[in-house]
């Protein structure tokens, strides 16, 4: 799954940790997702949704029904 | 999501570890030196002794249950990763020492080293896993 983390982090000014913090998450979970290592749940997706004022699909975008359209 | 945040969880598994630890070493030593140092001592106390010794490392054991349940997702999972290691290694080990022991190439191998090789190897599944995250 991609997701556009890391600019909506960078636009808000806040570093790995400050996110981290906010979320009540680790710094490595932040990295993870940013990376696309690691898909969060749903909790915590919603979580960031609501963080940053968007929809989550918005912030993750699921690669597969992104090549499904293309394919359309 | 758990009811701690990742801060949290990590300073109550803290807060329990090191006194654990502190204890541990404290009954190691202080068993072994009280029953070198009692003259014939009664039967009962070597198996206590063993007991309170162990006590901590049941209380540690507890204690990442506890934190595995609490931690955020992201690191659950990746302690859950660094256990199974630990307990397929410590299971596979236990296997070839009992094999081993039953074809009689190896005698009195002793056991109590499985829960250090345990830890040993959870250890270090968490330190290769957390290596991969440095970035």
């Amino acid at each position: 799954m991609e997701n556009c983390l890391r600019v909506l982090r960078a636009e808000n000014r806040w570093s790995q940790a400050d996110l981290a913090e906010k979320l009540g998450v680790s710094r490595q979970s932040i990295n993870a997702i940013e990376t696309g290592k690691y898909d969060p749940s749903l909790p915590l997706a919603f979580a960031i949704a609501r963080l940053f004022g968007k929809p989550i699909e918005a912030i993750f975008q699921d690669e597969q029904a992104g090549a499904a359209e293309a394919a359309e | 999501m758990s009811d701690y945040t990742f801060k949290q969880a990590k300073r109550r598994y803290h807060l329990v570890y090191w006194p654990m630890i502190a204890v541990y070493c404290v009954a190691c030593i202080g068993g072994a030196l009280l029953l070198k140092v009692t003259h014939a001592p009664p039967e009962w106390m070597a198996p206590v002794i063993a007991v309170l010794t162990v006590a901590p490392m049941f209380a540690v054991l507890w204690l990442i249950w506890r934190y595995v349940r609490e931690t955020d997702e992201y690191t659950r999972l990746q302690q859950l990763q660094a256990l199974s290691i630990g307990g397929l290694v410590c299971a596979g080990t236990t296997g070839l020492v009992g094999f081993l022991q039953l074809f009689d190439v190896i005698e009195n191998f002793p056991v109590f080293l499985f829960l250090p090789l345990f830890f040993l190897s959870y250890g270090l599944a968490k330190v290769f896993m957390g290596r991969k995250d440095c970035i």
